[in-house]
Order: structure tokens, then sequence, then C-alpha cells
């Protein structure tokens, strides 16, 4: 992967280029201008790497996340990793919540038969909106998966392939890539896979609930790494973005009581930030002695 | 060959050169090989000689689909009226029959008739091997009459009682009165009189269900390369879809046989879940199942026949929009997808009005037809108790720890491990659906009142555990792990 002081220099150098091409020009029979913007996004696309920017995002919705991410929100058209640290259910839970916001239909690529539709409905992704493959060979669940992603009309597919290699990774960022369709890959909790070519890596664990009775769905959601954070950026004068952090995340619904027709609004909110190491204590805290 | 029977075995079939040295069919084996010194037997295998016989009918699907066999006669049936002409003729059909037959090792009697029993009669009595006949249209009386009674497929004591009152030839049959006939005999010798004239209809069952459409493709040489089979492949689409176009149709089902030169054959099936006729699509539907076939020595026809069909307008062939270009990719998708993986396994999970848990969602084949019904309360939308993201498919017995009479626990033990509860919400009490006669016993032989808990251990781990049955004092309580809650 060409380094980002590479790709600084090379959008740099092309400024100075342009600008060079254009004053030398002869006037009269000019072509247009051409936007900068353009070369930057074919030179990416030459690299292998044209998913940075244009990618249509889907915001999460809550600001701390999307600030995070450098697409502003969960980006299309790419492979993203989500590792369970906790519960299997907790990942599938909030990776079922996240599909739920996507318009379109999702694919399910699974080798158990567990799944719930009542439960799903609940986080918004609904019966007719899901399919579900129950493939028995690894490999029949991976065809399943890259037909998903190649095909174009899907706008996520889900998979928990039991053990993926980089080439088989590497595929499936092709595959996503090519039909602009999201992939997410659930791992379980302790599963140890090489590290491969996805945009986004996520761990998704379960948190407990705030109150006495076992509330609305929570996660300590945390992204561990993000491809294309700190490079790029969308306005010179904007940070880039952080491409890690740590939240605790919970779902919140509201219900239109008077008239039960009315769908509910539900998404995420995050209900607070995690940090790792110590926190300093502010100075009204009294001291024990 | 010999089968056992009263007496000792006895001779179930000989061949030419046994009959010659005077033994035949029913004599007991010891008489045999008194009278035939060098006389060797085998055991008879009735049942694989019905196998044998049974792929032989469908090896002459290659002629007609509607094949049957006949199995006490030891001969099929097959029903050529409107497809002799594709062979040039109702003799030039039974001569290549004849032909093929005979390269396969098999000594024949073909006949071709208005009716099967007319041609029945025809092979059992009258045809010599070797030499098709062909009984013209209208003309069975007259070649009936000669025959003996026992021509007519009857029962051998009632050809016997013909007999005896000195009715020998169906020709005799045809002036008797009828009525006296029938009060001695039955209905049986009648009815089987008039079918083989043909004055009452007698139709043969086929052995497989008629296809609505079907289109044939025969090689001049047998083939057996890959791409020569996707040329064959896409002729017979294309025929088939200008077909499904002239009938304004769909195809939903299709199935490909394939004969080989060696007399066998093979099929391939695709489905798909909406009508479709388009060849490119269903071209590439089978192109998935084509990798593994075996062409064995050749493949000398490939016949399509559209199992399944159901009405398509032109207007829903030509679909505009984004909205309908994503339903149709979608549903493309998931015809691969069922195509390979099989359509148990490409699913949906449909709602069901129950409030038993586990089946409250039914997996659905996506390819299946969506013959969902209206929801039928559609203003009933009050919110329900929270469910579970997995349900497990049987619940799991745990051990647990719990205040009675009604308390939710406060530990328990899943797999090995030990949960200490921290919050529980409960119980809700889900009893069976009373008003399903005969009331269905659960899974596992469980009581029938279930009082689950979603509650939460110290991990923010959330499960839905249920007690089987209501509390009863001296009765340890039986516990269950059902689903995981987010």
């Amino acid at each position: 992967m060409p380094s980002p002081l590479t790709n600084r220099m090379v959008c740099s150098t092309l400024e100075r280029i342009m600008n060079n091409i254009l004053k030398s020009m002869p006037m009269g029979k000019q072509p247009g201008p051409v936007s900068l913007d353009d070369l930057k996004r074919r030179i990416r696309k030459l690299e292998g790497q044209s998913h940075h920017q244009d990618a249509a995002a889907l915001p999460f919705g809550v600001a701390e996340i999307d600030a995070a991410l450098p697409w502003g929100g969960f980006p299309a058209g790419g492979l993203h990793e989500m590792t369970a640290s906790g519960p299997l259910a907790a990942a599938m839970s909030f990776a079922a919540a996240l599909m739920g916001r996507m318009a379109g239909t999702v694919l399910w690529c699974r080798r158990g038969a567990d799944l719930y539709g009542p439960g799903l409905s609940a986080l918004g992704l609904t019966p007719e909106r899901l399919i579900v493959t129950r493939a028995e060979r690894e490999r029949d669940l991976l065809w399943a998966m890259e037909e998903g992603l190649r095909s174009g009309a899907l706008a996520a597919v889900l998979g928990e392939p039991s053990g993926a290699s980089t080439v088989v990774l590497r595929r499936l960022q092709l595959a996503a890539e090519a039909g602009g369709t999201a992939a997410i890959l659930l791992r379980p909790n302790g599963a140890k896979w090489a590290p491969g070519p996805a945009l986004t890596h996520w761990r998704i664990g379960a948190a407990p609930s705030l109150g006495r009775w076992p509330d609305l769905p929570r996660w300590r959601v945390e992204l561990v790494r993000c491809r294309g954070a700190g490079k790029i950026e969308k306005n010179r004068h904007e940070k880039p973005a952080k491409g890690s952090g740590s939240w605790l995340v919970e779902w919140r619904e509201e219900q239109q009581n008077a008239f039960w027709d009315k769908p509910a609004t539900h998404g995420f909110a995050v209900a607070a930030e995690l940090r790792h190491g110590p926190v300093a204590p502010p100075s009204t805290w009294r001291q024990a002695s | 060959m010999v089968i056992a029977g009263s007496g000792g075995p006895r001779l179930a079939a000989v061949n030419r050169a046994a009959e010659a040295g005077g033994v035949g069919p029913g004599m007991p084996l010891a008489h045999a090989r008194a009278v035939l010194p060098g006389l060797e037997a085998a055991g008879a295998d009735p049942k694989g000689d019905h196998r044998a016989l049974a792929a032989l009918a469908q090896w002459a699907g290659r002629y007609t689909p509607w094949t049957a066999t006949d199995a006490e006669g030891n001969g099929i049936w097959l029903d050529i009226s409107g497809c002799a002409h594709l062979f040039g003729g109702e003799a030039a059909l039974m001569a290549d029959l004849d032909r093929r037959l005979t390269a396969l090792g098999y000594e024949t009697r073909l006949a071709a008739a208005d009716t099967p029993g007319a041609a029945w009669a025809v092979t059992h009595f009258a045809a010599a091997s070797g030499t098709p006949a062909v009984i013209p249209s209208g003309a069975q009386t007259e070649v009936l009459a000669t025959l003996p009674v026992a021509a007519l497929r009857l029962q051998p004591d009632v050809v016997e009682g013909l007999r005896r009152m000195g009715l020998r030839r169906i020709g005799d049959l045809l002036n008797v009165p009828r009525a006296p006939l029938t009060v001695r005999f039955g209905a049986a010798p009648l009815q089987r009189l008039d079918q083989a004239l043909g004055h009452t209809d007698e139709s043969i069952k086929p052995h497989r269900p008629l296809p609505p459409m079907r289109t044939r493709l025969a090689f001049a040489e047998p083939i057996s390369q890959r791409s020569d089979i996707d040329a064959a492949l896409g002729q017979l689409l294309d025929a088939m879809c200008r077909q499904l176009a002239a009938t304004r149709q769909g195809a939903r089902g299709l199935r490909l046989n394939f004969y080989r030169t060696d007399a066998t054959t093979f099929e391939v099936t695709i489905g798909t879940s909406r009508p479709v006729r388009d060849a490119d699509h269903l071209d590439r539907l089978f192109r998935n199942k084509l990798d593994n076939i075996d062409a064995g020595f050749g493949i000398e026809a490939m016949i399509l026949a559209a199992t399944v069909t159901d009405p398509l307008d032109p207007a829903q062939a030509d679909l505009q929009g984004d909205s309908a270009k994503e339903r149709t990719g979608v549903t493309d998708l998931i015809d691969r997808l069922g195509n390979r993986l099989g359509p148990k396994r490409v699913l949906r999970l449909q709602p069901r009005a129950s409030h038993l848990p586990e089946r409250a969602s039914r997996p659905v084949s996506a390819l299946a037809r969506d013959d969902t019904p209206a929801d039928p309360l559609p203003g009933n939308k009050a919110p329900r108790a929270p469910r579970p993201v997995r349900l497990l498919p049987t619940p799991e017995p745990i051990e647990v720890m719990a205040p009675v009479p009604d308390h939710p626990p406060v530990m328990f033990r899943w797999r090995r491990a030990q949960h200490r509860i921290t919050r529980a919400d409960g119980p809700e009490r889900i009893g069976p659906e009373w008003w399903l006669e005969p009331p269905r016993a659960l899974a596992g032989g469980q009581s029938r009142i279930r009082d689950y808990f979603r509650i939460e251990d110290t991990d923010g781990v959330r499960f839905w555990v249920y007690r089987a049955g209501p509390y009863q004092a001296g009765t340890p309580p039986k516990w269950y792990l059902h689903g995981f809650f987010p």
C-alpha cells in the first residue's frame, strides 16, 4: 500500500504540474480546465484506492461516530470487519441495527439457523428486506457473499465465515467495490484472522443496562482501525477524522403513544465516550481522606 | 432364471436355446435339469427387472414424454400420437426404436395401434420378433378377431371359463349378447373388449407428469464437449422462450434431460422465484449446474421441458424505473443463489400470527411463490414484549437458582459457565394455543405453559430463559434457555 506521504507528494506535485501546464498552454484552442479533484480521483482509481471519498456513506446519526469516520458515516462499496468482543448476539444486533438504517435489501449469510425475525424487526431490519442463506459448506457461503456483492442490487451483505484468508478478504473487497455494496464480516469472540484490506474494523461488545431492568440494547462499540483516516481531508480547513474511538452506544426508541399506526422512530445514540487510561478527577471532587 | 415357488425353485424365464431344448417357464428346476443336463440357472431379480424397465421407459422419453411401464407384461407403453411426424412417420419411429433396443441387447416385439389394448394384444400374441407391426387406424377389429381371448388381458380363470363356453377367439366375443356374459364373468371381459376396439377410452398413466412445454434437440453425432452442450442449450432456450412468448407465459421450473448413447439419462433442473422468459437469465442459471455433468460416451439428444409455468404479461417483462430494476436485480440474485445452494437454503423469515415464539417466524424459501396472505388485522400493531435476536432451535436446559415462587433467577449455569444475574424482567407467561385442535405437544415433551424472563448478567449479556410450567411446591422446576437479546 503506498504510504500517506506518497499520496500527499503526488497531489502537491500534480498541482504544480497542472499549474505549469495551464500557464504554458497557448491561448485559443484550450481544452476546458481540468479540475484537480478529477485528476486526484483518476490517480486514486489507478492505484486501487478508489473507495476513499467517492463512496456514499450512511451516517450513523450520531455526531461522535460520524466525526471519527473520514467518510462522515458508514461507507458503502467496501469491506468492513466486526469482531464480537462479547456475546455474538451483541455484534449481530449491532450489525442488524446498522443495516436496518440502510435502504434496500440485505443478504445475511450464515451457517446456523437461529436468526429470529421478530427480534431483527425491532431493530429496523424487517422481514421483507432480509434474505438469509444457510450454506452448509464454507465455500458456498463465500460464493453467496460474492454473488450478492457483485450483483449491485443489495444494500449490504453480512457474512459469518468461520475463517478467511487474506486472498478471500481481498476478493470480497473487490466484489464490494464492483457492486457498490457494503460487505460486513462478523467474527465471533476469539477468532483470529489474517489482516485484510478492510475499510473499517470494529469491535462490538455487550454493555450493561442502566437502571433496574434489562432495557433497550446497549453496545460497547470500538472503532479499531480505519483506512484513510487522518490522511484524506475533505476540506483543508477541517480536521482529519480520527479513525478510532470507543463509545457506549445505545438504541433509542420513541413510540408515538397516541397513535399506534405511526411508526416508531429509532436510532443510535451515544451514551458515553469510553477512554482507555486514567481519568483526571475534576477539581470539585473531594479527596478521600 | 429361477424363482422360488411352491414345490421348490421354478423357472421364471428361459432363453431361446433352453426353449429349443424343451424346457419352459413354470417348470420345476429339478425337472428342467433332468431334461437338459447342461442348464445354467441364475436367481431371478424381479425388482432389478422393474428398475431396468423403468429406466428404459425413461430413456424412451426421447420419443415422447408419455411413457409408462407395464410390469406384468414386461413391456413399455408409448403414446406417440402427435410426435410420430418428428421421426418421419410411425413406421420410421418404430424402426428406429427397434434398432436401438436391439443394439442394447433386448429382444423386442413392437406394435402400434389406435388403442393400448390392441397394441398389447398384437405384441403378445401376434407380432414376430424383429418386425414392428403397425396396425392402420380403424383396422383393429379385423386384426384382433383372429387372436385368442387371452390377448384381452383377462384373468386366467376368466379365460378358462370362456374357453369352456366355446369362445376361443376375440372374434367369437363380438357377436355374443353382452348381458349374459356380464352376469357370468363380470364386467371385465367386455370392458377389455371395448377398450381394445376403441369403443371406450383407455389412457395409460405416464410415469412422470407431462410438462406443459417441451423443446427437443437431437444430434447427428453424439456430443460430449462442454461448448457444444452450451450451444445446444442456447438453441433450446431460444425455442422455449419463443413458445412461452407465443402463449404469454413465463417459466418457473425447467428440466433439461440428457440422453446418452448407452441408453442412460440424467437431468438438471432449475427453478426461479418469478415467471421468466429471458433466455439469458435462464442460461446463467443452467450454467452453474452444468459443471459436473458426465457425458459418458456421448449425448445424443437433449430435451428441455418447462415443468412449471405461470402467466406473464408483456407489460411485466419490460419493467421501468429504478425500484423495479432493483426488484428484478434482487429476484435474479435469489434465483442464482437458490439454484446453486438449493431452494431450501435461501430463505426469508416470514412472520406468522402466533404468540408461541418458535412459531412466530417461519423460514420460507425465497424461491417460493409469494402467497403470503394479507395481514388479517392491519390495525392491531400494539407494541409487544421485546423478542430476542437469536432464538435457539431447541431450548437448552440450564440449572437455575431462583427464589420461589415466581421470581427471576439470581444465578444460572449454562454450558459449564456460571452467570450471575443483575437485572431481570418478567415473567411473561406464554401458554399453548388452545384453539388449535388437537393440541400440539411442544418440542421436547415439556409442559405447555412457559414463564419467560429476560435476564442480564454481570457482563451485560442478556438471555431469554423460561421455566416450564407454573411453580409447584415439591417438584424442582425445569428451566430452559431459549434465546439471546442484544
